[in-house]
Formats: C-alpha cells, sequence, structure tokens
C-alpha cells in the first residue's frame, strides 16, 4: 500500500489546518481594506436608520470575532453564505460559473502538457534544437499571458476574424447541457456543430494561457530528462540494446514526469484564479469575473465563498497528484 | 546540406513573414486606434458608396458619427449587444446597480411609470396618480389591458405585491421605499399608499432603477432565486434563454404598447472595453457601448458601424469637505473651482465627449439654473489665495483623491487639474482610490481635501443631486463622515446648508420646490462646498444599419432600437 491510513489522517489534519488558515485570511483581507459594503449596496435616498438596518441583517454590525464564528458554522454546514450584491446563495453562484472557468483550464493544460512534453523531450535529446526551443521558451516566459491575450484578440478575432473575441459559442449554438463542459457535453450529446463553435471558442483563451506553462513544462521536463538520461538504469538500458525511443518514452520520460506532474497540479490550481483576467479579455463567463465584480462591490461573502472554494480545490488536487505518483513511481511512498 | 540550408531558409522566411504580420497587423491596429480624425469628416459620395457623417442635437445633445455604406440587404431579425456589464441574476430587486446596468430588467420588466428623454414621468403600469391631503397618501391607478409573458393579466395585486417586496430588505432600495407605511389595494386597478412622511421624490422614483413591476402569483409560487433564473415580467421581451453571460430574448408580441420591431435581442456579458471594441468590429455583435475614446473614434471611421455619443445624467464633481483647515477656508475653495479650465480638459482630454456645467444640475434636471455660470478665472483664483496668505512660491498644500479607468480618463482629468491648481498657487498631491474606498472614506470622516466623483441623477429631481450629495442630513454627503467622526466644521456651513437645502425635501408647492432647489444648488457651489465639472457623454457603436437614439439616462432599450 503507497498511501498509509496514517497519512491519509496526517493529510486529512493538514487540510482541515489549511481551510481553517484560508478561513481566517479570506475573512480579514477584506475587512482590513477600506470600503463598505453596504455604501456600495444602496442608491442614494436612503436613511442612516436603514444602513443600520441593512449592517444588522448582514451581521456587519457585529464585532469581527462574532461575524467569524457565523460564517465558520455555515461553513461546516455546507453553507457558503448568500452573497451581499445578488442576494442568491454563493455556492449556486459559484457552481454557474465555475464549469466555464474549469473547461477552460484543463484545455489549457492539455496543451500544455501536449506540447510541454514533446519540446521538453526533443530540447534534452537534440541539443541544435534545444537552442531554438530555449529561445521560444524565454519568449514564452517573458510575455504574460493577458498580452498574448490582447495580441490574439485583436489579431485573430478583429483583423483576420479567424476566430471569435468572446464567449463560449455562438449566439444561436444550442449544446445541452450534461456536465456543464461544453465540449464534452457537445460530444456526449452527438452536436459535432456544437463541438466545432466550442472548440473554435476555447482555442484563443487556451492558447493564451498556455504559452507560458507550456514554457515551465518543457523547462522542468528538459532539466529532469537530463538528470534521468544520466542514470546508470539508462545506460545498462543502452548497453542491453534497446532502441532510443524506448529508452526516451519507456524508460527515461516515466521518471522524468515527476516534476512536471507536480508541476501542472500547481498550475491547475493556480490557473484557476489566475485566468480572471484572460477570461475578462475574451469575455469567457467564469468564475473570474464574479471574482472580479465580488471584489470591486466588497461582496464579503461572495469572496470569502470563491476563496474558500479555491483552497479546497487546491488540496484536493495536491493530494490527487500525491496519489498520481504512487501509480506512476510505485517506488513512491507516502507513511 | 543543400537539402537542410533550403528547409532552413523555408523556415526562416515563415517566421518572418508570420512576425512581419503580427507586428504591422496588431501596429496597425494600435495605430488606427489614435485617429480622431473622424469628427472632422465631410461628406464624401462615390458612385455607390456614400459616407455621411451627420449631427443631430435631441434635449440632451448627441453627437452622431456615422460611415454608411448603402447596400440593400434582408433586415436582420436579431440584435446582439456586447454588454459592459455582469449578468448574474435577473431578480429586478436585489442588487443596487448604475443606470446602464438595468437595461435588461428594463427590456424584461415594465416599470410603475415611465420617463421621458427630457427626465419627465408619464404614465406606464400606472396610468394616472393623485396625491390625498396633507400629501401622505397616494392612488395610484393601474392601467387594464397589460399582460405579463405568461398570459396572465397585470393587475393592481401585482402592483402592490411588487412595492411590498422591493420594501423588504435587504432588497438594494428597500430604504427607498421604505417610506410607504402602508399598501392597500382598494379595487383590481387601484393601490393606495400611505406614507409615513411626505416625500416628493416618491413619483420620480416609480420610474427609476428598481421601480419593477414582477407577477405575483409567479413570485410566490418559484421563489426569488429562481424568479431571477427565469424571470417572468411585462415587458417588451421575454427571456428565451439565460446562461452565465448570455441572455436570450425573444419580442414579446402582445406587448401593450405594440411589438418591438427586432424579434430577438441577446445581451452578451463582455466586461472589457477593448474586446467590445473587437465584437463591433470583427461583426458578432451589433451594437457596444462604454468602450475607449479612442477605439469610439476608430470604429466609427470604419465602414459599416457608426459612433453616437450621448451626454447623460451624470455629473463629474469635486466634493470638498471642510474637515480640514485648507479646506475649511472658503477662499481657497473657491480658488480651487476658478482655477479649473473646464473647456480645456473636455476639449483636450475628453475630445468633446462633455459638457461644462456650472451646478450640481445639468441641463435637463428640473432644478437646472441656465444664468448660472461660474467662470474660468485664474487670476481671481491667485487673488483669494493671497487673501489668505497663499501664493505660487507658498502654495496651499493638499492632497486630492481620485479614481483610476473608473470613469472616463478620471485620472488625466485630475491629473490636468492638478497641474492648473500649481498655476495659482495650489500644491496638490494626487492619490488614487477605489470607489469602495471613497464610500469609506466618506462614511468615516477620512476623506482628503477634495475627491473626484461621478453623481448620477436620472430622475432629474433635485432630491437626488443636489438634495442627497450636499444635504447634511444625507448619508451620501461629505457632511455625514464630519459628523460621524465628530470633525470640526472649519467653513462653518453645516447649519446653513441645512437650512438651505432642506426644502428640497420638505416642500410641499412643487414650483417652490424646485426654486428652492434652483438656489440651493446655486448657493453650494458660491460657497464652494462643491466643484462641478462636466457632465459625461456615453459613447455607443453599432452597426450602421441599426437605427436607435441612447437615451439620456444612460439605458439600453431594444424596444426603441430597429434595422
Amino acid at each position: 500500500m503507497a498511501i498509509t491510513s496514517y497519512y491519509l489522517f496526517k493529510r486529512i489534519l493538514q487540510m482541515a489546518a489549511a481551510l481553517l488558515g484560508t478561513s481566517l485570511v479570506a475573512f480579514l483581507i477584506f475587512r482590513i481594506i477600506p470600503g463598505d459594503p453596504v455604501s456600495l449596496m444602496v442608491g442614494p435616498g436612503v436613511t442612516e436608520e436603514y444602513i443600520a438596518q441593512l449592517k444588522a441583517y448582514f451581521k456587519l454590525d457585529q464585532p469581527l470575532i462574532i461575524q467569524y464564528l457565523y460564517w465558520v458554522a455555515d461553513l461546516l454546514s455546507l453553507n457558503l453564505g448568500t452573497s451581499f450584491r445578488y442576494g442568491s446563495s454563493v455556492s449556486s453562484l459559484i457552481f454557474e460559473r465555475l464549469p466555464a472557468t474549469v473547461e477552460l483550464v484543463l484545455f489549457t493544460l492539455m496543451i500544455a502538457v501536449f506540447f510541454g512534453v514533446i519540446t521538453g523531450v526533443v530540447a534534452a535529446v537534440r541539443q541544435r534544437v534545444n537552442t531554438v526551443i530555449q529561445a521560444l521558451t524565454i519568449s514564452g516566459l517573458a510575455i504574460p499571458h493577458f498580452l498574448w491575450a490582447i495580441i490574439f484578440v485583436i489579431f485573430f478575432a478583429a483583423i483576420l476574424k479567424m476566430f471569435p473575441a468572446s464567449g463560449r459559442v455562438d449566439i444561436g449554438v444550442n449544446i445541452q447541457t450534461v456536465t456543464g463542459f461544453y465540449l464534452i457535453d457537445a460530444l456526449i450529446t452527438g452536436n459535432i456543430d456544437g463541438f466545432f463553435n466550442a472548440l473554435q471558442h476555447i482555442t484563443l483563451p487556451a492558447i493564451s494561457l498556455a504559452i507560458g506553462m507550456t514554457a515551465f513544462i518543457q523547462r522542468t521536463l528538459r532539466s529532469s530528462m537530463l538528470e534521468v538520461l544520466r542514470e546508470d538504469y539508462i545506460l545498462t538500458d543502452r548497453m542491453k540494446g534497446h532502441s532510443e525511443l524506448y529508452i526516451i518514452f519507456v524508460r527515461s520520460l516515466k521518471n522524468a514526469l515527476m516534476p512536471v506532474i507536480t508541476l501542472t497540479g500547481v498550475q491547475f490550481t493556480f490557473l484557476l484564479g489566475g485566468s480572471a483576467i484572460v477570461e475578462r479579455i475574451f469575455g469567457w463567463p467564469g468564475m473570474g469575473n464574479l471574482l472580479f465584480t465580488a471584489v470591486q462591490y466588497r461582496d464579503y461573502t461572495l469572496v470569502q465563498g470563491i476563496l474558500m472554494f479555491y483552497t479546497f480545490i487546491t488540496i484536493t488536487v495536491n493530494f490527487l497528484v500525491d496519489i498520481l505518483y504512487t501509480y506512476i513511481n510505485p517506488k513512491v511512498e507516502f507513511k | 546540406m543543400a537539402d537542410k540550408s533550403t528547409r532552413r531558409n523555408f523556415l526562416s522566411t515563415v517566421g518572418v513573414g508570420v512576425a512581419s504580420a503580427v507586428i504591422f497587423g496588431v501596429g496597425g491596429y494600435f495605430l488606427g486606434s489614435s485617429g480622431s480624425r473622424i469628427i472632422e469628416r465631410t461628406v464624401t459620395q462615390a458612385a455607390q458608396t456614400a459616407t455621411v457623417t451627420r449631427t443631430q442635437t435631441v434635449t440632451q445633445p448627441t453627437t452622431v458619427i456615422t460611415t454608411v455604406t448603402e447596400t440593400a440587404a434582408a433586415r436582420p431579425t436579431r440584435l446582439v449587444i456586447a454588454w459592459p456589464f455582469e449578468i448574474v441574476t435577473l431578480n429586478p430587486y436585489r442588487f443596487s446597480r448604475n443606470i446602464p446596468v438595468e437595461s435588461p430588467m428594463a427590456t424584461i420588466y415594465d416599470r410603475f411609470l415611465s420617463q421621458t428623454r427630457d427626465l419627465l414621468q408619464v404614465p406606464g403600469v400606472v396610468e394616472s396618480w393623485e396625491w390625498g391631503a396633507e400629501k401622505t397618501s397616494l392612488d395610484l391607478r393601474v392601467r387594464k389591458g397589460i399582460k405579463f409573458h405568461d398570459g396572465t393579466e397585470l393587475t393592481a395585486e401585482d402592483v402592490a405585491f411588487s412595492l411590498a417586496t422591493m420594501k423588504t430588505p435587504p432588497n438594494a432600495y428597500a430604504g427607498v421605499w421604505g417610506v410607504i407605511s402602508d399598501i392597500q389595494v382598494v379595487n383590481p386597478s387601484l393601490v393606495r399608499l400611505t406614507l409615513s412622511r411626505f416625500d416628493p421624490s416618491i413619483i420620480a422614483w416609480m420610474g427609476f432603477l428598481d421601480a419593477f413591476v414582477v407577477p405575483k402569483h409567479v413570485w410566490e409560487r418559484v421563489g426569488p432565486d429562481e424568479f431571477g433564473k427565469n424571470p417572468v415580467g411585462s415587458g417588451p421581451y421575454k427571456v428565451k434563454s439565460y446562461r452565465p453571460g448570455i441572455l436570450e430574448l425573444e419580442r414579446f408580441d402582445d406587448y401593450w404598447r405594440g411589438a418591438a420591431a427586432i424579434k430577438e435581442v441577446v445581451f452578451k456579458e463582455v466586461l472589457d472595453p477593448r474586446s467590445r471594441a473587437v465584437e463591433v468590429e470583427a461583426g458578432t455583435s451589433d451594437y457596444t457601448l462604454e468602450v475607449d475614446i479612442n477605439d469610439f473614434q476608430r470604429l466609427s471611421s470604419l465602414q459599416g458601424l457608426k459612433g453616437v455619443s450621448q451626454l447623460v445624467t451624470d455629473v463629474a464633481i469635486l466634493m470638498i469637505p471642510t474637515y480640514y483647515p485648507e479646506t475649511g477656508d472658503e477662499n481657497v475653495r473657491l480658488a480651487m473651482h476658478y482655477a479649473i479650465d473646464k473647456e480645456a480638459i473636455i476639449n483636450n482630454i475628453l475630445r468633446g465627449h462633455a459638457r461644462v456645467v456650472h451646478t450640481t444640475e445639468a441641463p435637463g434636471y428640473r432644478a437646472y439654473d441656465p444664468d448660472f455660470k461660474f467662470p474660468y478665472d485664474p487670476a481671481k483664483a491667485a487673488e483669494l489665495l493671497s487673501k489668505s496668505g497663499y501664493s505660487k512660491s507658498n502654495p496651499v498644500k493638499i492632497t486630492v483623491a481620485t479614481f483610476k479607468g473608473s470613469f472616463p480618463r478620471d485620472y488625466e482629468v485630475m491629473q490636468a487639474i492638478v497641474a492648473m491648481w500649481a498655476e495659482v498657487g495650489i500644491e496638490a498631491q494626487l492619490e488614487v482610490i477605489t470607489i469602495a474606498q471613497h464610500f469609506e472614506m466618506r462614511n468615516t470622516g477620512k476623506m482628503k481635501h477634495a475627491h473626484f466623483y461621478v453623481w448620477s441623477n436620472a430622475t432629474g429631481d433635485p432630491i437626488n443631486s443636489v438634495g442627497h450629495s450636499q444635504w447634511p442630513n444625507s448619508p451620501f454627503s461629505t457632511w455625514r463622515g464630519l459628523k460621524a467622526a465628530n470633525l470640526t466644521d472649519y467653513s462653518g456651513l453645516m447649519n446653513q446648508a441645512t437650512e438651505v437645502i432642506n426644502p428640497v425635501f420638505l416642500e410641499k408647492d412643487e414650483e417652490k420646490r424646485i426654486a428652492a432647489a434652483r438656489q440651493a444648488a446655486r448657493w453650494v457651489v458660491e460657497k464652494g462646498l462643491v466643484i462641478p465639472l462636466y457632465q459625461l457623454a456615453q459613447l455607443h457603436i453599432m452597426k450602421r444599419d441599426v437605427k436607435y437614439d441612447p437615451w439620456p439616462q444612460g439605458w439600453v432599450l431594444p424596444y426603441y432600437m430597429s434595422y
């Protein structure tokens, strides 16, 4: 057994501690910075009495510790609360927009892993190509994803009109919702036109996000591959007369992938929040716009809910990455 | 070797080609953005193409810049609007909003009263209203023959239910409707409201913000959350589908005012202004608004598109708290105003997309005073400052808060003002804040010496301009923080301000109330308690075959659009 029950128990405790820590930070951070959510909620014509009434309704008139305890009590009953601004439950707002963001992030990861692994392997085994790849990698790392997004939207949407500028599908294209991921939903409902339409929409935002990540993966994998290729067992394989392709893709890559898996896990969680600007540029109706508005209007419960949700996903993904380690390399044990 | 060389050359050529295309394409796009020549464009005609620029004036002046290519084509049945605001719920009561944000709601629902382009309240769902004795009760007569989208008839019960829901916290404007102490359905077409006190603005509010009528039977059956996802209204369009970021509407053929011209309308959430510009340029949207001034001028010059600059009911002001010795000094406050060349700001920074105002009341507002002008007079500013012992060599030092990007060119405007002040002996430091911070600072008495802010008043009623922005009892005035933090009023004007502005809220004779408001609006400027700067314009870009005159209230109303 690569994961012991003691390890599981320890991880669960760590997860609980992380969630508690995040809850404190998420709760305090927007209360420390100036900005009164009630003033942002009401229009002209209201009285001081009504403002006080609203503050009482949202428990904002209570001491911070009491507000926090109320919120934590709700969290423990899996209730993320009600958005100050929209009056809807925070969890329903999150789940409405989450699929769009997750789909974008997963598609981005697919692109980045695919090209990152190929270029990483090639750069490790072909020195002359490596120079070209390194040059491209540096530009990939140097230019931030939102700048790629702006360049792409102007060039490919406005000038060449090759790709749509915004949205998940064209107006009038209906994809029956099953999972909330349009690409998958279109495929499983046999809506091929819908699939290609959704693919066309996701391409530019995903590439904008993937460029930098591809560069990261490429560099990480290259270093890792170079180390693995110097291992004794690879020399033994060569002496046994195995083909170079077998040595690279079967014997080396499997072990060299470990840091890439960690990186991909980290990038997944990073992209969940980090895709906000690209979502905004491409009019992608995901979590980014929701979070942006929540911060702008000091919608405490919505911001806190989103941050807690992200933390939970981060912890879960990290745990899954650990499990994945044990499958890829049975030598890895978590005790 | 030769083979490798050929391949390398080929790759180099492709690489250079792609790079050049990107650089020149994107560069050309940015270069194009700087073109502002369209404003001066004149009529040119070719054999098959007509390029026309026309300027049209309505109550709130509108500048229309059109580049038209006349071609015969079938009229489209759908209009897509690249929408600059998030669409999260269609519950009309839940969240506060600025004026344009409510446009999708105003397309699905009807308000109690309608409003004209001249900001006047006219019959809507409520076909007439009558004040009772002492003006503490109000009879609303409900129009017959209005149908909701589900086919049921709108009645006085729905009007009463909507009002009762609106006044229930935490609905955004419950505080406004809290003045209604009792709602009585007298008969199927008459609702009687009892007010806890006289409120002259209640009529204006019935055609404003969240004053929408919802069907009682649907709301009670599904609850507010579900209603927000699948709403039923009585407006000109009904919801066809709603998913995050996209609201598809279709014409309601039984609409009581008559069916809309365009069959389908889509509000598509595109929050980034440059992306909205790309949407209309690429042709995937037919209409957008709130684009950057550069993009507006560039897109207006493209064939097939036109730009409309519409002055709206938003007034940029400088709020001056008097709890600092410097701004407690009337000479300093007035010098700050005299030193600002508003025309230069409008012409050079806002490219003409604004209009100078002299009080908090813009043209078209009920208390607008065409006879009052506050001149640009830097010599007078220097003279006033010298009376208080300040000069260019010994300037008065202040800090000014501004936003950056919340309103068109807000930061650039303030930079210009700071430079103008420096010329007369006012040394100002700029501090960038957010709108949320502004509210917090205003409420807690922590404002800087002056704050840039944009005050909206689509009702046109002075209560919602000079009233709530300047009245010491208003939670929105600078006085609120002064009182909350128990600070010193160095101007000594707070009590006088209360007396001067009180009639705007309390006077029951409407003519006298408006006259008092006009006087109050003039007084606060003459005392330097506020510096009105300019009335903002809203920039719209639409396909050339879309016929629509934007509303001065800032609404985007597809009902009034056609091809």
